[in-house]
């Protein structure tokens, strides 16, 4: 053994540097050892780090690291693909705040001069994230690193969509999404979702035919301009004569059905509910199922 | 993938891939466009035209991922740099992903569409979905809670080679993962370990040839080359099922249970099969080079007298691939640990562990002289004997232990009995007061009515405890007296 004892802090950067350089990470790194016809793909799911490497990070990366290892010493062809994303939201929401901090936005240096100050940081975030991936000692073919919106891959989204645009595939239509007034759409992994106890406000229904009047109770009477059906399940005895009638809507005067679906909880307030399909999303495939008029009641800012 | 719901693609950010749709002004005419920027309307010639200010949602490119990066969709763009023309037939499918739970649907149900759509196949032959990642008493890591294990400190307090085996060893399929510094700990004790053993091979001999071509010849060389096959098959299989947890867990045992605990103590019998562990030992570093990348790099040169910076790598070395288990090599030396355990267990009944003795008796059905005369050194050495015999019949007049495939006897006359007889019968004196003080007070009439139950229970257990050491203090008396 030579005099000096295992460092593995000085060892691990010196090794990690030379098998980089010697290119051992790439596709040929193992030529020698190569058999014909074995031919080993993983990819890196394109992480969407913005910040200091998690443990669930150090996981998978190690996962894929080993099983890389593995086949490429067993005489696999081997591409571990490495990338980054360029996480849309969450970079924009990065970059707002830095220009926030300066005293300013992004619409008073406008779209072009966002996108600079996005890429700048997008290089910046990317090479901490990789040097942080290289102290794991992770062996992907990193001189094939991409980026989501690097120039190949603008290239192949473009031709993606195109392609599925013109199959008639994407289309612009009404859709109910998850909408924040600042950032627009989100996806589902970007909602959070929390409880709160709500109140019930109930409303009095007046029948157009002037017969009376049914008890609607409902914790979102914002949405009240909207509603375009009162419902009632088809097997509440309490309310089993008035399907099909028709209430007029107080302030609007606008006329509505009263429809039965199972999707009615009877023990759930009065047992009548208010159907407003363009802002809830039960309500909104009831009004699919049912063919109601959908009423949009406030713009993308929430007013 | 079923019950999908439509999905939609526009985001009103600014920063992603804009939408490359177009709108003319004057005449309402819409159109796709792969080109960069449009000037005019296909349709009405006007200029009065604007593109669709959304970009797409993230997972419109991960989507593409498993076949963008491998060209698809690139034209030319720094082709044969990042990506060659035979990559498509080469990684399409991709072999494997492997991702967590948390993002199934976002990213990996998305890719399959994609790719079932553009590449007519799915992007993947297998997933291999990983669990969470918690702490040692299962709880969710968060910083409001202060139990999070942050990765790159344990790098730098540890060691990414610990790190990682940590990770792997725990990384059971289908289980959450619990992490804690003792398991980071008693890694660093297998690290420890694999230092040592190199050692201790080269305070024996200096450099050590690569197995491959080296004729393994001596009796312990061939065992260990046996169970170092065993391994190398097990970690293979594991791997092939990505059954993380259980590869490590057999090299790890291999390693430390059977290369350290009994290859390198049984080499003390046999000097002359070190050069031949040295080189298995080195086998060894590359059955656990995926897993503990660096400090079998270290090892492994060190052990060949090279460097990493004149000589390949172990990574792009050939994994060990020999599976093939020694039977009759293997038999020879269960009987031998068994007799050296055997003898071992003899010893502390008469307090002689850590002891050397004159003379054991070993008594072994069907062996042969030749056999007798292979395990002796060993059995001499481990069990710390001066003399061993093999005997056909027991031996009277000894104190003996029986194992799963031997009998051994410490004859009496050969130790000196006096200190144990004193202690054996101070302990039997000692529980003969214990006896007599339980069994009186159960005796009493009074107490036994006026005890509660559980005291009485209690008293009786304790009673029955004294009664059966006393029994076998004065067996083990009687057999030294004899």
């Amino acid at each position: 053994m030579s005099q000096k004892s295992y460092e593995p802090s000085t060892t691990e950067d010196t090794f990690y540097k030379i098998w980089e350089e010697r290119d051992y990470f790439e596709v040929e790194g193992n030529k020698e050892i190569q058999e014909d016809a074995k031919n080993f793909s993983i990819m890196m799911p394109p992480p969407n780090v913005t910040g200091r490497l998690h443990i669930g990070h150090a996981l998978t990366f190690t996962l894929q690291d080993i099983i890389t290892r593995y086949k490429r010493m067993d005489g696999y062809k081997t591409l571990w693909q490495p990338g980054t994303d360029h996480a849309g939201i969450a970079t924009q929401n990065v970059v707002e705040k830095q220009l926030l901090a300066e005293g300013t936005t992004k619409e008073e240096i406008g779209r072009e001069e966002f996108l600079k100050r996005a890429w700048a940081w997008k290089e910046e975030s990317a090479g901490i994230m990789t040097s942080q991936l290289r102290k794991m000692g992770v062996s992907p073919a990193w001189k094939r690193e991409r980026f989501t919106m690097d120039e190949g891959l603008q290239k192949s989204v473009k031709e993606a969509f195109v392609h599925l645009y013109n199959q008639g595939l994407i289309v612009r239509g009404n859709y109910m999404v998850n909408w924040c007034t600042h950032d627009g759409a989100l996806s589902d992994i970007e909602v959070e979702h929390e409880d709160h106890d709500g109140k019930f406000y109930h409303i009095k229904y007046p029948f157009a035919d002037g017969s009376g009047f049914v008890e609607v109770a409902t914790t979102r009477p914002e949405t009240y301009f909207g509603d375009t059906a009162v419902m009632v399940h088809p097997d509440d005895a309490r309310y089993k004569d008035i399907i099909g009638k028709k209430i007029r809507l107080p302030l609007t005067e606008r006329e509505v059905a009263i429809i039965a679906d199972e999707h009615v909880d009877m023990e759930f307030g009065t047992g009548v509910v208010k159907v407003t399909p363009a802002h809830d999303k039960n309500d909104y495939e009831v009004g699919k199922r049912h063919d109601l008029e959908f009423i949009t009641v406030f713009d993308e800012k929430a007013f | 993938m079923g019950d999908l719901r439509d999905w939609c693609i526009s985001r009103q950010l600014w920063w992603g891939h804009q939408i490359p749709v177009f709108y003319c002004d004057d005449c309402e005419h819409e159109w796709a466009s792969l080109k960069d920027a449009e000037h005019e309307c296909p349709k009405c010639a006007s200029k009065n035209i604007h593109q669709d200010p959304d970009v797409l949602d993230t997972w419109f490119s991960s989507a593409l991922w498993p076949f963008s990066t491998l060209g698809w969709g690139n034209g030319d763009v720094e082709m044969d740099k990042l990506f060659t023309s035979q990559d498509m037939k080469d990684f399409y499918p991709n072999s494997l992903l492997i991702t967590g739970f948390d993002i199934l649907f976002f990213c990996v149900a998305r890719m399959m569409m994609m790719g079932e759509s553009f590449m007519g196949e799915l992007p993947f032959n297998h997933i291999y979905l990983h669990a969470l990642v918690r702490d040692e008493n299962g709880q969710k890591m968060s910083k409001s809670k202060g139990n999070v294990i942050d990765p790159l400190d344990m790098v730098e307090k540890y060691s990414a080679d610990i790190l990682r085996f940590t990770l792997a060893i725990s990384a059971a399929q289908g289980r959450d993962i619990r992490m804690s510094t003792d398991k980071l700990e008693q890694n660093r004790n297998f690290t420890n370990k694999l230092y040592n053993a190199a050692k201790f091979l080269q305070m024996n001999v200096d450099t050590f040839h690569d197995l491959k071509g080296f004729c393994v010849e001596s009796a312990l060389g061939r065992y260990m080359l046996s169970r170092l096959n065993v391994a190398t098959a097990e970690v293979r299989s594991c791997m092939d099922e990505y059954r993380f947890n259980d590869a490590a867990t057999a090299v790890y045992r291999f390693i430390w249970n059977e290369f350290c605990d009994w290859g390198i103590e049984l080499s003390k019998a046999d000097k002359g099969a070190i050069v031949e562990l040295g080189a298995i030992f080195k086998e060894s570093m590359k059955l656990l080079h995926p897993f503990m990348p660096f400090i079998t790099e270290y090892l492994y040169h060190e052990l060949s007298g090279t460097s990493l910076e004149n000589a390949d790598s172990v990574m792009i070395m050939k994994y060990p691939y020999k599976t093939k288990k020694r039977l009759k090599d293997e038999a020879r030396f269960e009987i031998i640990m068994d007799v050296i355990i055997s003898i071992r267990r003899a010893k502390v009944l008469v307090d002689l562990a850590n002891q050397k003795i004159e003379k054991a008796y070993v008594k072994i059905d069907n062996i042969s002289h030749e056999e007798q005369e292979l395990m002796k050194p060993f059995i001499l050495k481990l069990a710390k004997v001066d003399i061993v015999e093999f005997t056909a019949s027991k031996v009277e007049n000894s104190v003996s232990d029986i194992s799963q495939k031997c009998e051994t006897f410490i004859p009496t006359e050969s130790i000196d009995l006096a200190p144990i007889i004193n202690r054996l019968s101070k302990q039997d004196e000692k529980l003969q007061k214990e006896i007599d003080k339980l069994s009186g007070m159960l005796n009493n009439e009074r107490f036994v009515a006026n005890a509660p139950e559980d005291v009485l229970a209690k008293n009786r257990e304790l009673l029955a405890d004294a009664q059966s050491k006393q029994k076998k203090v004065i067996e083990q008396l009687n057999s030294l007296k004899n």
